[in-house]
Formats: C-alpha cells, sequence, structure tokens
C-alpha cells in the first residue's frame, strides 16, 4: 500500500521537477547581453574584482546545490520515555543535494534529497541509516508577502542493528510562512505554520499534524547570529487512539566562517505530552555542527 | 527591460532623481566620517595635495574631505556609522561626500555594502554615477557589479547577479565565480549579510531578500526523525505485544460469576488500515 503511495508521489514529484527542467531549458538564452568586449578591466582591478564577463546560459548544474553536515548532540533521553532517564551521545552525518528553480510569477520549486543516519553511542541498538527529501512549490505573490508552499515529504529510516525498517511515510504538507525584519534590519522575526498528512508504514503511524513555529534571529556580528524559537506540533492519529502535544524551546548560535562553512551549537526542550502513556516524554539536548555548503 | 545595448554615454544622474529613486523612507544618516576597519599593505589619507599624505591605521577615523589612497597589492575597510562598509582595492583613490551620501571612486576598485533601510546613496566614477538602496557591489572605474539588491542607473536597474560597463551595457555574470575569486569580497570575510543559506542566494528586494537568505525557522529535522524512529517503533511493540493477563480470583462455593474477558491485542491488531474520518 504504501509502495502504491510512494510511486504516485515520486511520479508527481518527477512531473514537478520535468516542468522546472522545462522552465529552465526556455529561460536559458535569454540573459546574457552584451559579450566579453565590454567588459574592461586591467589585471588589478580583475584581481579584486573578480572574474566578471558575462555568463554562460544558465545550464542545470546551477540550479543545484549541495551540502554536508556533522552534528554532534547530547540528549538525556535517547529512549524519549519518561524523564531525562537515558543521556547519550549521538551522531548525525548528513549528506543533502537540492535543486531550486524559480518558475516566475512568484512561482518556485525547490526540491532536496538527503542521506542521513543517526549512531547513538550507548544505545547502539537505536541507530538507524536512511533517506528523506521533499519537493515544495512555493508562491510568494509579492516579495513582501508570506510564502505559500504544498509539497510533499517522504521518508525510509532503517536499523543498523537489525537491518528492519525502523520507520518509512510518505508525508504531504502545505502552509505558510513569513519573516519581519526590525531593529536596523539585525533581527528577523520568523512565524510558520504547516498542516502535515502521514501516510506511514505501517498504518498505525498514519496522523495528522499542525504545526506551528516562531523565531527570533539577530545579527550580533557580521557572521555571528544567535536564534530563539518556540515550536508547538499537535499530531492527531488517524487509526490509534493517541493524540501528542510536543512543546520545543531552544536556541542556536551559528557562526559562518567562509562563505561555504558555518558551524553552529545550541540547545533545546522538549516536553512531549500524549494520549498513549509511552509517548509521554520530556528531553533536553545539545548540540554543536560543521556543515558546509557548495 | 536588458536587452537593448545602448550607445556609449557619460551618463550622471542628477541629485534629484537619484533620490528619487534611493528614497525608502528612512532617515538617512550623512557620511560623516569613516573608521578603517582593516588594513592590507601600503595604505595612505591625505587631504588636498598629495604631500600632505599620512599612512593609515586600524582605527583611524578618515573625514568627507580627505581621500584614501592605496598602492599595488594594498587594501583597505572602512565602516561607516550606519553600518556602510566600503573595501577599497588595491592602486585606488577613493571619497566620500557626507551630505548626499556619495561614495567616490577616483581610480581602482572598492566593494560596497549599505545596507537596507539605511537610506541609500550614490556611487560615483569617472565614467557613471549609480543610486543604489540596501545593495552589496563591485566597482572599478567602468564597470558595476551587483552582488545583492539592485542598482539604479539611467540605463535602467540592474539586480543581483548582473553588471553595467559605462557604455550601458547590463549583462549577467556568474556571480559565484565572482564570489570566489575577488579579492574585495573576500578581504576579511563574505561582506555582512543574513547568508546562511546560499552565500548569495536569489533576492527579489532588498527586504524580502534578507528574508530569503536566512534560514529563519530553527532546523528541527534531527528531532523530528529521532521521534520518528524511536517513539513509533516502540508504541507499536507495545500495542503489538499481549499484555499479561491479570490472574482470575479461584473459585468460590458460592456461586461464581462469570468471568469477564480482558480485551488483549495480539499481535499485528495495531496494523489496521487507514480509516476514513
Amino acid at each position: 500500500m504504501i509502495s502504491c503511495k510512494v510511486k504516485s508521489t515520486f511520479c508527481a514529484t518527477a512531473a514537478l521537477l520535468a516542468s522546472a527542467l522545462l522552465a529552465t531549458a526556455q529561460s536559458s538564452d535569454k540573459n546574457v547581453v552584451g559579450n566579453e568586449s565590454s567588459v574592461r578591466l586591467s589585471d588589478s582591478e580583475r584581481e579584486d574584482m573578480g572574474d566578471i564577463r558575462p555568463a554562460k546560459p544558465d545550464s542545470f548544474l546551477s540550479h543545484l546545490r549541495g551540502s554536508v553536515q556533522a552534528r554532534e548532540e547530547f540528549v538525556t533521553n535517547a529512549k524519549l520515555l519518561g524523564n531525562h532517564s537515558s543521556g547519550d551521545l549521538l551522531s548525525f552525518p548528513t549528506g543533502e543535494v537540492g535543486f531550486n528553480h524559480a518558475l516566475g510569477h512568484g512561482l518556485s520549486i525547490d526540491t532536496v534529497v538527503r542521506a542521513e543516519s543517526a549512531v547513538y553511542a550507548d544505545h547502539g541498538n537505536r541507530s538507524f541509516w536512511g533517506f528523506s527529501g521533499n519537493t515544495f512549490l512555493d508562491w510568494r505573490p509579492k516579495p513582501t508577502c508570506p510564502r505559500l508552499f504544498v509539497g510533499a515529504e517522504p521518508y525510509h529510516y532503517t536499523s543498523y542493528d537489525t537491518g528492519h525498517r525502523l520507520s518509512e511515510a510518505m508525508v504531504f504538507s502545505t502552509g505558510i510562512d513569513n519573516g519581519y525584519v526590525f531593529n536596523e534590519h539585525r533581527t528577523l522575526l520568523t512565524v510558520a505554520y504547516k498542516f502535515s498528512d502521514h501516510f506511514a508504514s505501517p498504518a498505525q503511524d498514519d496522523r495528522y499534524v499542525n504545526c506551528a513555529t516562531v523565531s527570533l534571529t539577530h545579527q550580533f556580528r557580521p557572521a555571528l547570529f544567535g536564534q530563539l524559537f518556540y515550536q508547538f506540533q499537535y499530531s492527531d492519529y488517524i487509526n490509534e487512539p493517541r493524540r501528542d502535544s510536543r512543546h520545543v524551546v531552544g536556541g542556536n548560535v551559528i557562526y559562518q566562517f567562509t562563505a561555504h562553512l558555518y558551524g553552529s551549537f545550541g540547545a533545546d526542550f522538549i516536553d512531549n505530552d500524549s494520549t498513549q502513556a509511552l509517548a509521554t516524554y520530556q528531553n533536553f539536548a545539545a548540540h554543536a555542527g560543521l556543515t558546509l555548503q557548495f | 527591460m536588458f536587452a537593448r545595448p545602448v550607445r556609449f554615454q557619460l551618463g550622471v544622474l542628477t541629485a534629484a532623481s537619484l533620490f528619487s529613486l534611493g528614497g525608502t523612507g528612512a532617515a538617512a544618516q550623512p557620511f560623516d566620517s569613516a573608521t578603517v576597519t582593516r588594513i592590507e599593505n601600503q595604505v595612505s589619507v591625505g587631504q588636498g595635495a598629495k604631500a600632505a599624505e599620512r599612512p593609515a591605521a586600524v582605527s583611524d577615523v578618515i573625514k568627507g574631505e580627505e581621500y584614501l589612497r592605496t598602492l599595488t597589492e594594498a587594501r583597505a575597510e572602512l565602516k561607516f556609522s550606519d553600518h556602510s562598509i566600503v573595501r577599497v582595492g588595491q592602486n585606488s583613490v577613493f571619497t566620500f561626500d557626507a551630505g548626499s551620501r556619495t561614495l567616490s571612486l577616483e581610480k581602482g576598485t572598492m566593494l560596497f555594502y549599505i545596507p537596507p533601510g539605511s537610506g541609500g546613496g550614490q556611487i560615483k566614477t569617472r565614467a557613471f554615477t549609480a543610486a543604489v538602496t540596501g545593495t552589496i557591489g563591485l566597482v572599478s572605474e567602468n564597470l558595476i557589479a551587483v552582488l545583492r539588491g539592485t542598482l539604479h542607473t539611467q540605463w535602467g536597474d540592474v539586480p543581483k547577479g548582473w553588471a553595467v560597463d559605462s557604455s550601458g551595457h547590463i549583462f549577467q555574470f556568474d556571480l559565484d565565480e565572482v564570489v570566489k575569486t575577488s579579492k574585495l569580497f573576500n578581504f576579511g570575510g563574505p561582506p555582512p549579510s543574513f547568508p546562511l543559506g546560499s552565500p548569495l542566494a536569489p533576492v527579489d528586494d532588498e527586504v524580502a531578500g534578507v528574508l530569503a537568505e536566512f534560514p529563519g525557522l530553527p532546523d528541527l529535522h534531527f528531532l523530528d526523525i529521532q521521534e520518528a524512529t524511536q517513539i513509533n517503533p516502540r508504541v507499536r511493540d507495545f500495542l503489538n505485544t499481549p499484555h499479561e493477563v491479570e490472574p482470575v480470583a479461584p473459585p468460590t462455593p458460592t456461586p461464581t460469576p462469570t468471568p469477564t474477558p480482558k480485551p488483549v491485542r495480539s499481535p499485528g491488531q495495531g496494523q489496521v488500515g487507514r480509516s476514513t474520518r
């Protein structure tokens, strides 16, 4: 059943990507005006300004991006059971490839495919690896308007220990978010709401999720940012008598070392209240990470 | 808009048209003075005659009537009170005018960063003048390349990733290549911005561009995947494992009540199809 859902969603994703590629191809030959002879720079000027010359037409590769990330996280509740009784150190190596293309009229498409893993230092039997991704069609009617989005987010995770599937779902999401800059353009307030419908396997995990997030980001130095956030998430399980209310509060500090490398550290506290007693838990996590973008 | 090459024109926009283009409604602070924040090799400050030049040092304050000169392989960075930044390249002469917020490049190269909402300003070389609001750009005598925001010229607006030369040709350039190869861009690190997405990601508007480039929402993906993999299997195992049945009380001689069966979940019972709600 899930494979049918996955296939249909991948077909939809492929169709969206195909339309984006078509749009890329159609727009590839209309950007360049002028020629190299119009760029008159001395050697010393070129050294300081960089290699400025008329660009080649857009290619597919110009819409791609990628990153690798290493993240270490200490959690007080690796089992996510009860309150802070199973401390552990988790490692999250992640590789990601993304594609973004503007379709015009405020529309754009963004796709991410991610390979990731979680390794538990003490609770090794909980370690897993897997894939996740998303494809979103974004629409911002005007530059100052909120962003509306709709898309799909599949994921699949497998246990290192048993080789068996831990969790798998196709998630269809829609939502809205916007940011407000103030304080001499050094502080950014972001609010977001997202509704998701999880088609999971087994179907016991099918659920509706409503998620609201508020975050405040401040630029302390040109390359140093701080962030505080709060998130409320309400999950309504469709085939089980289970409803979860999750509160997350936390903060991050992010430093950009170079144009392509940044590091972060932070902490968050989670309080998950559930009508299913075994899903009620609290957890505190502190993490540090390094991301290389290209 | 960019499909018409324009004949060579040493265009100078009038002050009135510049401010009509560059006005943001914010109270603009004049460029009264700038502080030297970074220096590489031989940089000097002068006023009027060349003989009056003195070596520049970090923390020096430069007034509007002075100029800053760099020699070969020398560079300098200046910061204004409204957080605007100018990086001056080698073999350059740079001046600025307080009242009109004009950054002038007599010769050489410079990178300018004018924060959105600061009141904008003018960029002036021997060949042309342009107006900016919240913008990052690279300038030589005959060329301005826009790295962020929009440049307003008499030939039309020049958006991020496009450049205009003194002939009025507006063309797109390879932004990533410039970011990688420009010594001024990387002199002391990337210019201030909200660049944590792609370093200089797509910009539609000065303010929206800031928003578009910064991941204002926290990345809670790792939290979600921990939950997806740790909670649900355990809850599923719990639901699929038969509960221990409480021992039934021994029968008594008196009338025996009929025991009520206790509901017990059997393996797989939880794996039901998606119900219609």
